[in-house]
């Protein structure tokens, strides 16, 4: 069964902190604690935990509160965390590196005539690190804590300050252009002309570095550099989400492949129990989802569409994926629900030794790491309110193997 | 009406990145997920508590045994327990109940259903089956005998001989076999 066979990366690949400090509890914390995979579209809340916008998208759908804190949260306070995402990118790439090079080590460490060059080892590692956080302090005069960004400024004076850094260039810029009030245009004309750029011109927000009409930078600004698109609650604008565009609505934007992804307003979240079966199969077909099943298949899929769709959205353009992925996506998540209600196997014998061994391999994966553990997985650490139980003679693994054959 | 056109963040610097995220399955996968959480009950010496998917292969079905606290009445004990998670797990809490008959305040002891609010109001996705095992685990110690689902086990707590008979009564040794 895949569910045994999946090989499954986790932080305890990685040796604990006597062996490789921090490692472990970098790989941890660079994990959701919803899902317990690295990041995927990391989002902020209110409260300023950190969730995949899937997972945090699905629980918000099921409890207004964050699930770590159980702050009272809601879906109008997410925040895409690019920075973060950005994190989780490169650690994807260095992961794999750097596990390559712990097992080396170790391997090295273990041989009985290497014991003094681990030690060397460890030395020259140590000087290294001394030496690399003289020179963070020695940038970090020059770096961005002495650069002071007050939001009341204006963007004139924002964007002619000198640490300002560089404006990527890229094919692939986006281009903010929010509808800006008539009032705030005019405000912007009264800034000096030649100091200031034009109000149609594009610049790179010195905050966050979107790419923005300068027309338009105060007010993201105001919004804290969180771009919301307007909320729909009329069927004109509801129209205009299904790709039904007018009034030339499409010019400038990033083109996706795929001929349907045009469009990247994040979707309402529907109140299913008002709508006629009619108007649910038409969501549907707008969204070029199929309209097969029941009634509720029907709630269940737009509403996993509409989470999926607007968690994309919260990624970079460079991490998103087409809406065809997306479909397949939503496609999986529905065979694994119907899957479920018939995963019983009808050779119960066959299972039974084919999982025996696969429970002995990973008990025996397990046994030379478990007792050296020292740091706890953040998804399965107990909650704050669960009151740690007076230890007990410790369940070996073994014990815990054979009890199960 | 003009319209936000922008992605949330500055384009990457690596065209790479999209290689990684390619590979990346379905967030919130619930095998996924269920294993993950399996490999963390494995690795971590957790004292006490253990659960394993039941043998008919059935992911959504897990079998756990809690072993009773030392310096408890239930200290020496063992309880097996059945794990039952919904479709939509982690967002709603798994259905847990005792197999192996416990004598406890907030027990029924015929049907094993469990009263402890993280498995009910108080649930949150970022609990985990290791997290349940332990707050059940120290529930056997310090029952809440406010709302009790036995009210007998309730009324007998403050005389510890008598609940250890009633206790012993109805426990049954978990058998290796079943
Ligand atoms: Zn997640
Ligand atoms: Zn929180
Ligand atoms: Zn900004």
């Amino acid at each position: 069964m895949n569910f045994l066979d999946a090989d499954v990366p986790d932080p305890t690949d990685f040796p604990p902190h006597s062996t490789a400090p921090g490692l472990r509890a970098l790989d941890g914390a660079f994990r959701c604690d919803i899902c317990g995979e690295l990041y995927d579209g990391p989002v902020t809340i209110s409260c300023g935990h950190c969730f995949c916008s899937a997972c945090i998208r699905m629980a918000l759908a099921n409890k207004q509160e964050c699930p770590s804190c159980r702050k009272s949260a809601g879906e109008a306070h997410i925040r895409p965390n690019p920075v973060l995402e950005n994190v989780i990118s490169s650690w994807k790439e260095a992961r794999p590196f750097i596990l390559g090079l712990v097992r080396r080590e170790m391997e090295h460490a273990t041989t009985p005539q290497a014991t003094t060059d681990k030690g060397t080892v460890r030395k020259r590692k140590r000087s290294v690190e001394n030496s690399s956080s003289f020179d963070t302090l020695g940038s970090g005069v020059a770096g961005p804590s002495s650069y002071p960004i007050s939001p009341s400024r204006g963007p004139a004076a924002l964007l002619k300050s000198p640490s300002r850094p560089k404006k990527p260039k890229s094919a692939a810029q986006e281009i903010i252009d929010m509808t800006v009030p008539s009032s705030d245009i005019e405000e912007d004309e009264t800034t000096p002309p030649n100091l200031a750029p034009k109000a149609d011109e594009i610049v790179a927000c010195p905050i966050c570095q979107k790419h923005v009409r300068y027309r338009s930078l105060n007010a993201h600004i105001d919004r804290d550099c969180k771009d919301i698109a307007p909320s729909f609650n009329t069927v004109n604008s509801w129209s205009k989400i299904m790709g039904t565009s007018k009034n030339g609505q499409n010019k400038g934007k990033h083109k996706k492949t795929g001929s349907d992804s045009d469009d990247e307003y994040p979707l309402p979240i529907s109140t299913y129990t008002t709508l006629k079966d009619k108007q649910l199969k038409d969501m549907l077909t707008q969204q070029n989802l199929p309209v097969t099943g029941d009634r509720s298949i029907w709630e269940q899929r737009h509403q996993r569409w509409v989470m999926l769709y607007n968690a994309n959205l919260d990624k970079s353009l460079a991490n998103r994926k087409t809406k065809a992925e997306l479909r397949k996506d939503l496609k999986r998540w529905e065979e694994e629900r119907t899957r479920k209600k018939k995963t019983a196997i009808t050779d119960v014998k066959g299972y039974q030794i084919e999982n025996k061994s696969e429970f002995n391999r990973l008990i025996n994966a397990a046994r030379p790491k478990a007792p050296s553990r020292s740091t706890i997985h953040p998804t399965s650490s107990p909650p704050s309110e669960t009151k740690g139980p007076p230890l007990l003679s410790q369940l070996s693994l073994t014990e815990a193997g054979d009890s199960i054959v | 009406m003009e319209q936000l056109t922008s992605s949330l963040a500055p384009p990457r610097a690596s065209p790479k990145s999209n290689v990684a995220s390619s590979s990346q399955q379905v967030a919130g996968s619930v095998a996924k997920r269920l294993s993950n959480e399996l490999m963390t009950l494995m690795m971590s010496s957790s004292p006490g508590i253990s659960a394993f998917p039941k043998h008919d292969g059935n992911l959504f079905e897990w079998v756990g045994t809690i072993e009773g606290p030392s310096e408890t009445i239930y200290a020496g004990l063992t309880f097996k327990i059945s794990i039952s998670f919904p479709s939509n797990y982690p967002y709603v809490a798994p259905t847990i109940k005792f197999d192996t008959p416990c004598y406890h305040p907030n027990v029924d002891i015929t049907g094993g259903a469990i009263c402890l609010d993280i498995l009910q109001d108080k649930w949150s996705a970022v609990y985990s089956v290791q997290t349940i095992l332990l707050s059940l685990q120290s529930l056997l110690g310090e029952p809440n005998n406010a709302s009790p689902l036995n009210p007998d086990a309730a009324s007998l707590w403050s005389t510890p001989t008598a609940f250890k008979t009633q206790l012993m009564k109805h426990y049954r040794p978990v058998s290796e076999s079943s």
